[in-house]
């Protein structure tokens, strides 16, 4: 087999196995139990010294902790990984997502599902036309999530209430006031930010400066 | 770097890779618990290791040189007591001990063999790519799988970016001539 069509279709076939979904929760325990996150350990040390007293104290600060965050809002945090998956479904076709023309119309089918849906887009016209649209349930959290092709890749436009959902730490840049979370999962660049209560997340194979720009004409 | 930092640095730049090392892994070992087994080993020393990644790198690159080294030392140690890898298999596979397969007749334009190698289900290719020679398998699994360059899986798999080339032509004619067998035998391609 020497063709070099033959040699592209198996490199091809093989690319597609990069998107194939594994479960990661039993290797993700294992590390986790592996390598306790931080405040876990903390916490673990401190149980050790606590004294009766220290013990009564503590349990107060945590009713009245629960107390007051049963009145606060309940704000999940976005999961890089999660998100390129759901990216890379949309683009793959692999997610059940309806079609749409224009913002207009993905704002109207994703309202037809979620009332008081804000809109892909924030006072602003651009000129990108999405492929399809579909709202997903991400940690409790609605997320609307948007298909659009810029510069010939596929971009996705997640739109969430703020108070829902937050981004994850790490890198920030921040552009004309504004500040944009960073991250990077496989191929994928993913620009996170707030604006007027509104969360946007948005993934794909460009550039975070590319993101940062579209993010902008999208109004956030 | 204190040790609440590097926890920190890990969660937050290691473990969102932990899909691709996963399924990196299972592309490499037959046994479900040897994948799990060897991502663990392989996370635990990036975490013990973290100072060594130099910021502005691929994280991902850095990972899966760490995954390729994890895997030889299993290998190579008892650890591969449970493993699928055959004791005579080839971490130091010389390029030219594993002949090009035969051209095959009969072959199918561009078009017919993509639409061909769609048809057969993730777990064909994958069990297909068991079968081949380990560094073959590796190369593969970098520069088709996971999109790497010639020169970024030279570096990973410490050989020159002409060899890592041979071994991509090499490695794809030999997984083309196993699924066009397994093509044949399901009655999915046209028997000789």
């Amino acid at each position: 087999m020497n063709s070099p069509f033959e040699q592209d279709a198996v490199a091809m076939r093989l690319r597609k196995l990069a998107a194939m979904p594994v479960d990661t929760s039993a290797a993700s325990a294992r590390i986790m139990t592996a390598i306790p996150r931080a405040e876990a350990r903390r916490s673990f040390k401190l149980s050790a010294y606590w004294s009766r007293a220290a013990a009564v104290a503590a349990s107060l600060i945590i009713a009245v902790t629960l107390l007051t965050l049963s009145f606060w809002p309940n704000e999940a945090v976005a999961s890089p990984a999660e998100f390129a998956r759901i990216h890379r479904e949309m683009v793959r076709g692999e997610t059940p997502a309806m079609v749409a023309t224009s913002f207009e119309q993905a704002n109207r089918l994703i309202a037809e599902q979620w009332n008081g849906f804000s809109g892909f887009t924030h006072g602003t016209s651009p000129d990108w036309v999405p492929h399809a649209c579909c709202l997903r349930d991400v940690k409790n959290a609605k997320v609307a999530f948007a298909l659009i092709s810029i510069d010939d890749k596929k971009v996705s436009v997640a739109v969430a209430r703020a108070q829902d959902i937050r981004s994850p730490a790490g890198k920030v840049e921040t552009h004309n006031g504004q500040r944009y979370h960073i991250s990077t999962v496989d191929e994928f660049t993913m620009v996170m930010t707030e604006h007027d209560g509104r969360w946007v997340c948005l993934t794909g194979e460009k550039d975070a400066s590319a993101l940062i720009d579209a993010a902008n004409k999208l109004g956030f | 770097m204190t040790g609440d930092e590097r926890t920190q640095k890990f969660y937050e730049q290691v473990m969102p890779h932990l899909p691709v090392v996963l399924r990196t892994a299972k592309f490499l070992c037959r046994n479900p618990e040897e994948a799990d087994d060897l991502v663990q080993d392989t996370l635990l020393k990036a975490f013990n290791n973290l100072e060594s990644f130099k910021p502005g790198t691929n994280m991902q690159h850095w990972l899966m040189a760490i995954l390729r080294n994890t895997r030889i030392d299993r290998v190579r140690s008892g650890a591969r007591r449970n493993s699928d890898v055959p004791l005579t298999e080839d971490f130091d596979l010389a390029d030219d001990r594993t002949p090009a397969p035969p051209e095959l007749a009969g072959q199918a334009s561009g078009q017919d063999e993509a639409t061909l190698l769609n048809a057969l289900s993730d777990q064909v290719i994958i069990d297909a790519l068991h079968e081949l020679p380990e560094e073959i398998r590796w190369t593969l699994l970098l520069v088709d799988v996971h999109g790497h360059d010639l020169a970024e899986a030279a570096v990973t798999l410490g050989v020159p970016a002409g060899t890592v080339k041979s071994r991509c032509f090499r490695g794809r004619a030999m997984l083309r001539e196993k699924l066009n067998s397994h093509a044949k035998a399901i009655g999915l391609a046209g028997k000789q």
